[in-house]
């Protein structure tokens, strides 16, 4: 798995080599195919045909073409379709029951996962064919080469696995959402969540009792909650298990820049005040030297003025004798 | 850490989650269920990777061996391939699927085979192996650094690089003499004395008769001449010659002037090559080998020896001077950050992480009273309250003492005006909102200057934050909070690093110089002058060749490596140097580094066109390349280089002229071979007619 090998940018008769011709990239390159294809079937029975087609035409492009910000924008075509199946903005009316008719649905767990396997495919295909790691600046300069995944890399099971782990997250996909429209949130209890009565319509109402929120206000504070105290926990523990590994040198670092941050007010101040008192010296010890050489010009000059009276005070000697 | 494709994904789930979860539930939850879906994908991968970047990464372990000749090895020997494999791998219980290892280069080796860089997965078993091989084509110190290993989970959204700091410096050697320079180290001709010895025309106990004398009591009766004796009818006494030992003492200059170039082809490279042959071709006739190094401050010298030990340690000494590196005084802070901030960040990705080494808003924020009209502006800022202020506690208080004269009249004026224009903008509400307006309009009318005033000290403290500045200053102090991390300094040594460029600027070189990576010098002071010139460095050389002199014993050689041809009128101490070994009857031999982009002296020069000659009067008509700005810059360079070539042949010849005059033998170090004058010379004094 040599590095030197892919020093330059591929071309795109490359690309769809590596697709097509090489083995191991060619099970992701089907499997890409594949789920769009689902997604097309799934979409088609919903009576989204425009969207189907537009989903397949726009995914294989960007398979072929390396489009690697077509992926969410898939998704968001995707849902659109969803929502209005003809392409036409229409809502029609409303059916306040549908979240609670919707859980475990074959046809929507069909698509779903359709759409994840897309996704995870296709990104492990941009690791072969465009990039997998990051350039370390910001923005990328001038001789940077993007660091590919070589398709030797691949292992034999990883599709599977891949599936496998796609259907898991999938029926926690599910699970999830039923959790979440399955809960209510009372912040005036003890603990400010309980079961919701699957039969009870109180949550349909227009005026809830005081204390007690709407469907849709429950299924606000549920997510929130969950992901902030959900996110809250992870980065404790990994920031814990962040700190434990940190190596001595780190923390030395961290420690020497809280003490820099703390302090830094008084520090300017010192090293003005250092910076002033050298420059002082300097301009003092230049000062000296000008009146240095300014007395030696002096001396200098009352030397040559003795030595004229002097020259002089002999010549009148001389004509005096 | 998120990549940018990561973000891109978070940010569009979060928007189908939003609009599937609180905007269309009603009309499909499908989007909601695939937003919520992806959003738990999300959370696994990230879980994922961040288990295995604590669990993994952080506990990865870098082993290397660098093998010469099938066997580890401490040094290396120039121009001879090697062998360098790298291993990592850790001691942790989980898998990282994908990691790019890469092992860093040193400066100063080529890559014959193989590769120094693996797509590999690294698992406690499975440790990621590198061998590749390479070679030094310069005499120096090899220093590596390191390995690089960015770790990503396998659909790009997560990155982490670390960098495993392994610091190891391999001396390089100057190559083992060539076949050139392997001299025969038996006797050639019966005539000859052993290799190693000197035949010296002094008295002495060699076994070659040097003279007759008459005895003098004390002689040993066994070196009375019996038959010249008997002869002259008194006793003689014969004197042997002196059998010494053959001594070179070879004397190199490493001032900063010959550490200029690229890195591995510099002048003081080419000579400390030459020199190592020199000394290897001597050590193998059994001639005693000495060097000294000098620079325009010091001088270090290795006595002469004709062990092993002792070649060893003159190669070691070689190798050293070698991978010296000019200094970078004279170099903006700024420039230097440019070159080394990459570096570091690359050596030294945990403590340049913004996480580690902060940079506060604050700290940035640009002083206002830092300069002198940055008072006038505090004084506008606080005046109009303060005399606000005092107007109404004058009308709290009516026994307060009154403000001065012009001061009072002034404001009064604009107070009574700004209460004008107050009432007049004001629209006509009920009383109680119309004074409460006018109040407003009115307060801030007497404070518009403060307001302004206030507003530009904001704006100018914030220009802080942005720009080049701000940026070089960011830099400036992430470099800073390094190096007083690794010098134990402090976080005094922050500030003075930020403040003090000089000492920055020492510093960063320092830097640069132990990570072997060079930055762009300026040749030439602001006055035009050529700062590697050097001068002191003749001064120097000079006491060390008198030195040498005063230790020395008989005949011997001397050769001066030194890049001394623009020193001009400074020479005047080596030239009396010289003449006093000269006078000693040693060898002197000056070997002078030539620059590669100037033509040797022996190549003919184009004469200049005589004046008076018609054949090549001026063309009134202009040339065409005078339009042309290329052309015309490329005739003015090529002028500029032949005048200065025409100026180095002039220096070369006058310093050949100078130091020839006190019979030193001067030459160039690409003039014909060196390194068989100086053994030929070595054979002249050992009393050779010719060699071989």
């Amino acid at each position: 798995m040599s590095t030197n090998k892919q020093r330059a940018e591929l071309s795109q008769r490359q690309v769809i080599e590596i697709l097509f011709r090489d083995r191991a990239a060619r099970a992701y390159t089907f499997t890409v195919l594949g789920a769009l294809a689902m997604v097309f079937v799934v979409m088609f029975l919903n009576g989204s045909d425009i969207g189907g087609i537009l989903v397949i035409l726009f995914g294989s492009a960007a398979l072929v073409l390396r489009w690697t910000a077509a992926p969410p924008f898939l998704l968001l075509i995707i849902a659109y379709f969803q929502l209005w199946p003809l392409g036409i903005p229409d809502f029609g009316s409303e059916n306040p029951f549908q979240v609670r008719e919707t859980h475990f649905l074959v046809a929507d767990m069909a698509l779903v996962m359709a759409v994840l396997v897309y996704l995870r495919a296709q990104y492990r295909v941009f690791g072969f064919i465009h990039q997998i790691v990051p350039f370390d600046a910001v923005f990328r300069r001038k001789g940077d080469v993007p660091t590919r995944r070589p398709s030797s890399h691949i292992r034999p099971d990883e599709i599977a696995w891949l599936v496998g782990i796609t259907g898991g997250i999938v029926l926690i996909g599910q699970g999830v959402w039923w959790l979440v429209n399955a809960l209510e949130f009372v912040p005036m209890e003890d603990f400010p969540l309980r079961w919701s009565d699957p039969k009870s319509l109180s949550t349909y109402r227009r005026n809830p009792p005081p204390g007690e929120f709407r469907a849709g206000q429950n299924r606000f504070f549920v997510l929130l909650g969950s992901l902030f105290f959900g996110m809250l926990l992870l980065r404790l523990v990994f920031g814990y298990w962040r700190l434990r590994m940190m190596a001595a040198v780190e923390g030395a670092m961290m420690l020497t820049d809280t003490s820099w941050a703390e302090s830094h007010r008084e520090r300017v101040r010192v090293e003005k005040w250092r910076i002033w008192g050298r420059l002082r010296d300097a301009e003092l010890a230049k000062q000296a030297e000008r009146d240095r050489r300014q007395a030696e010009r002096k001396a200098e000059k009352v030397r040559e003025q003795k030595a004229e009276k002097e020259r002089e005070r002999m010549a009148k000697r001389a004509r005096r004798d | 850490m998120l990549t940018a494709r990561g973000w891109w994904f978070v940010l569009i789930v979060a928007f189908i989650l939003v609009m599937g979860a609180f905007v269309v539930p009603n009309y499909t939850t499908l989007p909601a269920i695939l937003a919520v879906t992806l959003l738990a994908w999300f959370v696994y991968e990230w879980l994922q990777f961040h288990y295995k970047s604590n669990a993994a990464v952080s506990r990865l372990r870098v082993r290397r061996w660098v093998m010469q000749g099938g066997r580890d090895t401490p040094m290396l020997w120039a121009n001879v391939p090697f062998e360098v494999r790298v291993r990592v791998r850790h001691d942790g219980y989980v898998t990282i699927d994908y990691a790019m290892v890469e092992d860093r280069l040193p400066s100063g080796a080529d890559l014959i085979e193989g590769e120094t860089g693996t797509h590999t997965t690294i698992s406690a078993r499975q440790p990621a192996d590198m061998i590749y091989t390479l070679k030094c084509p310069a005499p120096g110190v090899l220093r590596f650094e390191g390995v690089k290993v960015r770790v990503a989970d396998l659909h790009g959204f997560f990155y982490r690089r670390v960098f495993l700091r392994d610091a190891i410096e391999f001396l390089v050697l100057p190559p083992l003499v060539d076949a050139e320079g392997r001299q025969r180290a038996d006797k050639r001709f019966n005539m000859l004395p052993p290799p190693g010895i000197h035949r010296l025309r002094r008295p002495g106990s060699g076994d070659e008769l040097h003279d007759l004398r008459d005895y003098q009591p004390g002689d040993p009766p066994k070196m009375i001449a019996w038959k010249v004796s008997a002869r002259k009818d008194k006793l003689i006494t014969k004197e042997y010659e002196n059998d010494v030992p053959v001594r070179c003492v070879l004397f190199l200059d490493t001032s900063e002037g010959v550490r200029l170039g690229p890195p591995g082809n510099t002048l003081l490279t080419r000579m400390a090559g030459v020199t190592a042959v020199v000394a290897q071709a001597a050590a193998a006739n059994r001639d005693l080998v000495g060097l000294t190094t000098f620079d325009d401050k010091t001088a270090n010298a290795v006595t002469p020896a004709r062990t092993q030990t002792h070649m060893i340690n003159v190669m070691r000494k070689l190798a050293e001077v070698s991978a010296l590196q000019p200094g970078t005084k004279g170099v903006p802070a700024g420039q230097l950050t440019r070159r080394a901030y990459p570096l570091a960040h690359e050596l030294y990705p945990e403590l340049m992480a913004k996480a580690t080494n902060t940079m506060p808003l604050g700290r940035l924020w640009r002083p206002l009273l830092d300069r002198w009209w940055g008072w006038i502006v505090l004084f506008i800022m606080i005046a109009p309250p303060c005399l606000l202020a005092y107007r109404v506690s004058d009308i709290l208080n009516p026994g307060s003492a009154p403000m001065p004269g012009p001061v009072q009249k002034v404001y009064s004026t604009w107070m009574g005006n700004t209460l004008e224009f107050a009432v007049k903008v004001t629209p006509r509400f009920d009383l109680g909102s119309r004074l409460a307006v006018i109040l407003l309009i009115w307060l801030n009318l007497l404070c518009l200057p403060a307001q302004f005033a206030a507003s530009f000290w904001l704006l100018y403290g914030m220009s802080g934050w942005f720009g080049m500045a701000a940026g070089e200053t960011t830099r400036r102090k992430r470099l800073a909070a390094l190096f007083s991390l690794q010098d134990g300094t402090g976080p005094d040594s922050i500030e003075r690093y930020l403040h003090d460029d000089d000492a920055y600027a020492e510093r960063v070189a320092l830097f640069l110089q132990h990570h072997q990576l060079r930055c762009p010098i300026p040749l030439y002071d602001e006055q035009g002058r050529y700062r590697f010139r050097c001068a002191e460095k003749a001064d120097v050389l000079a006491g060390a060749i008198v030195r040498a002199v005063s230790r020395a014993r008989d005949n011997e050689l001397y050769v001066i490596l030194a890049d001394i041809t623009e020193l001009g009128a400074d020479l005047e101490p080596l030239v009396k140097a010289c003449r006093v070994a000269r006078a000693r009857r040693h060898h002197v031999m000056v070997i002078v580094p030539w620059p590669a982009d100037v033509p040797s002296p022996d190549e003919a020069t184009p004469e200049p066109p005589p004046a008076g000659d018609p054949k090549f009067k001026k063309k009134k008509k202009r040339h065409p390349d005078d339009f042309l700005l290329n052309e015309r810059h490329k005739r003015i360079t090529k002028i500029v280089q032949d005048n200065l070539t025409r100026q180095y042949h002039e220096s070369f010849r006058k310093m050949r002229r100078l130091l020839g005059a006190t019979g030193a033998t001067v030459m160039r170090v690409n003039d014909g071979d060196p390194v068989r004058l100086v053994l030929d010379r070595l054979d002249r004094l050992r009393g050779m007619r010719s060699r071989r």
